[in-house]
This record gives structure tokens, C-alpha cells and sequence, in this order.
């Protein structure tokens, strides 16, 4: 069964962007221009305009994954992330999931 | 592949609204960071420079997470660095140095993309600036009368604040879109994976906090910056809690050559040396005097 690669805990991202360079490194580039996996600083992004730009000081991360990263050693990825975000599953035939 | 015979600096003259991109092959001797910092600190003294830099394993290694950034603070020369992902997006931008020259007639937000620069009103909303996911800004949070990084990420002892706010720069946008090919990929990623795997040799806790790009440890330390510090260290730019690893020359060696980079061992050795003499330079400059 095909197996593929889930965020299955986004909450515990802590942005290091390991697992963007681990993708990158095995298309052999560093960068991160046409990265199959991308880390977003907070879901909006927002930041207000002009100087008074006072908000809480609560970074956290969303992550989207390109679902061609599955071509890719998924397990290095997963391996490579320091709080375990991310896991592998395999898809059933029917297109069904499984852990 | 990188540029192992120039530091690619990019120059923005707030005063005049200019910018231009230059390849300087004098400063590869100064390595990155702190030390070609303040050789373009001393060769721009009259133009009233803060000078943002990179080491030469940022972007490609972990632990190499910081941007230094180095400014004549009222006579004093201090050296200071912020953490989370500024320093990955201008070595993505394919920047070595970034040069803020002169002062803005008024408050200005400047957007970089790679080598190109544009000034904006203040007014702008930040969050249309840029790249999502290959950005870093840079702002001042009014409130907590600092500049932050990733809206976490803050310099220390608010030395940046007023020399940036006195030059009226107020915020900084840049987005690094570059990608770079490494001659040897078998063995770049050996020796990634043996620096990554060093975790035990940094002298901070593992933690859940935000962390810099390229570091894995998440600790409570990186959200306030640093200052001062080993040369070798801040010469690449590297996290001071991974002193330990960078100081063997070996490994640092190692780094370099993989990456293309031509530096022998007694180029590293010597950049102290150079480095302390840049410093004497710069004391003794007239024009601070």
C-alpha cells in the first residue's frame, strides 16, 4: 500500500524549517523556492499598518505539504522534524486511510 | 552554487532612495558576519551605516541561525544579533551583506526581494509585502518600543531600535528567492546530519518555543538576541549556545569546503587576528573621534 506523509500535529511546529530543507536537499538544492513543504508564520499573517503595530507576541506555525513530497524519502522528513509533527500512513486501495 | 570569491553586499542609501548590488571580493577574508561587518562599517563610516550580515553556512547548516548586524552606537562600535528566519531570507536572497546608508527624510518600510529594493510608506500593510513562507519581517512593535523579528524574535538592549528609528527605517521586508546547487549532495548532507546531530554539545535546553531557521532546539534563550561574543562564532554567524561545535576548526572546515568555499585552516584561524585589527581601525577613525 502506498504510504504518504500526514501533519498530523501541526500545533507542535516550532518553525525550524528542518523538514523543508531535508525536502529540498533530496530534490539537491537549498532554498526554498519550489519547496514541496512550506512553513507559514500564523495562519493570517496580518500586521496592521502604520506604527501602531501592537499585537500579542504569540508566534505559531501552519504548514502545507505538496502532496508530490510523497514521492520523496517521507520517512527522512519525518525523521528530521525535532517535535514530531509529522507522521506516516498508508492509503488503502479503496482510498480509505490507515495508520 | 555560492560565490566563493565575493561577498555580494547590497547597498540602500535611505537618504537619497538608491540601491545597487555590489560583488566585493576584498571581504572574503573577513569570513561573514561580524567580521565583514565592520570592514564595511570602517569603509562607509561617513555615510552613518548599520551593516546586516551573514555568515558564510547560513542558510546551508544548522545552528547557523542569526543575522549580525553591526552600527557606531554613539561612539561605541557594538555588535548585535537576532535570531528566527531573517538570516535564512537574505542568504536565500542570495545577500551576504545588507548596508543601510544615510536617513530617510521620513519614515520609511523597505521591501526587499533578492537584489531589489522598494521603499514604501509605513502606512502599508505588512502582511502584502513579500513572499509568504520566504519572508522575515522586520517592524516596530510601538508598544513594546522594540523591533521584532517574526513578530518574536527581538535584538537586545533596544541599541537597534534608536539607531534604525533615528535613521527613520522603521521596517524591513525581505523575501530570498533564491536556490543554490551543491557540488557534492552525498556529502553535504553526511555532514549536515553529523552537525544536526550535535545537539549535545549546545549549551541551552530543549524547549517547545518558536525557533530560529536551521535550529532544532526550540529554546526559551533565542527570543531575546545577543551581543558580543567569539569572533569565530559571530563570524559565521552562528547561535553562541553552538560555540562548541563551531569553534573545532574541523568542523568548520568541513562546512566551507562542502559549499564550495576555498578558506584554508589558517584563513579561519586568522580571522580574529583580522578582525581585531579592523576594530583598532575603527578606533581610531577620525571621523568618530
Amino acid at each position: 500500500m502506498p504510504k504518504y506523509l500526514k501533519i498530523s500535529f501541526p500545533q507542535k511546529c516550532i518553525g525550524c524549517e528542518l523538514c523543508v530543507a531535508e525536502t529540498q536537499r533530496q530534490l539537491k538544492k537549498v532554498g526554498l523556492e519550489g519547496a514541496l513543504i512550506r512553513v507559514f508564520k500564523q495562519s493570517n499573517e496580518s500586521f496592521g499598518i502604520g506604527t501602531d503595530r501592537n499585537f500579542e507576541e504569540e508566534l505559531t506555525f501552519t504548514i502545507q505539504i505538496d502532496p508530490t513530497v510523497n514521492k520523496l524519502n517521507i520517512q527522512k522528513i519525518r525523521d528530521i522534524c525535532p517535535t514530531g509533527v509529522f507522521t506516516i500512513q498508508e492509503e488503502e486501495e479503496d482510498g480509505g486511510l490507515v495508520s | 552554487m555560492v560565490d566563493s570569491l565575493a561577498k555580494h553586499v547590497l547597498y540602500i542609501d535611505l537618504s537619497r532612495k538608491e540601491f545597487g548590488l555590489k560583488h566585493e571580493t576584498g571581504l572574503k577574508k573577513y569570513l561573514g558576519g561580524v567580521g565583514t561587518g565592520l570592514r564595511l562599517l570602517a569603509d562607509n563610516l561617513e555615510r552613518y551605516p548599520v551593516v546586516f550580515s551573514v555568515g558564510p553556512l547560513n542558510g546551508f547548516f544548522p545552528f547557523c541561525s542569526k543575522t549580525s548586524v553591526v552600527l557606531d552606537d554613539n561612539g561605541v562600535i557594538e555588535d548585535i544579533y537576532i535570531g528566527g528566519s531573517l538570516s535564512s531570507r537574505i542568504r536565500f536572497a542570495g545577500l551576504d551583506n545588507i548596508v543601510f546608508l544615510g536617513k530617510s527624510k521620513t519614515p520609511v518600510t523597505v521591501e526587499i526581494h533578492n537584489e531589489q529594493v522598494i521603499f514604501r510608506d509605513i502606512n502599508i500593510d505588512l502582511g502584502s509585502l513579500g513572499l509568504p513562507g520566504k519572508r522575515s519581517v522586520l517592524y516596530f512593535n510601538k508598544e513594546r518600543e522594540l523591533f521584532t523579528v517574526d513578530r518574536y524574535f527581538s535584538p537586545p538592549e533596544r541599541i537597534l531600535e534608536n539607531k534604525l528609528l533615528s535613521k527613520n527605517l522603521v521596517n524591513i521586508v525581505i523575501t530570498g528567492s533564491k536556490t543554490y546547487e551543491i557540488k557534492d549532495p552525498e556529502k553535504y548532507e553526511e555532514l549536515y546530519k553529523k552537525v544536526l546531530a550535535q545537539t549535545n554539545q549546545m549549551t541551552v535546553e530543549k524547549g517547545s518555543n518558536p525557533s530560529c531557521v536551521g535550529c532544532p532546539m526550540g529554546c526559551s534563550k533565542s527570543k531575546i538576541g545577543e551581543i558580543g561574543g567569539n569572533i569565530l562564532t559571530h563570524s559565521l554567524v552562528a547561535c553562541q549556545y553552538a560555540e562548541k561545535i563551531f569553534s573545532d576548526v574541523g568542523v568548520t572546515f568541513s562546512c566551507l569546503n562542502i559549499l564550495g568555499y576555498d578558506y584554508t585552516h589558517e584563513d579561519i584561524e586568522n580571522t580574529t587576528k583580522l578582525i581585531e585589527l579592523t576594530m583598532k581601525e575603527l578606533e581610531q577613525d577620525p571621523q568618530r573621534l
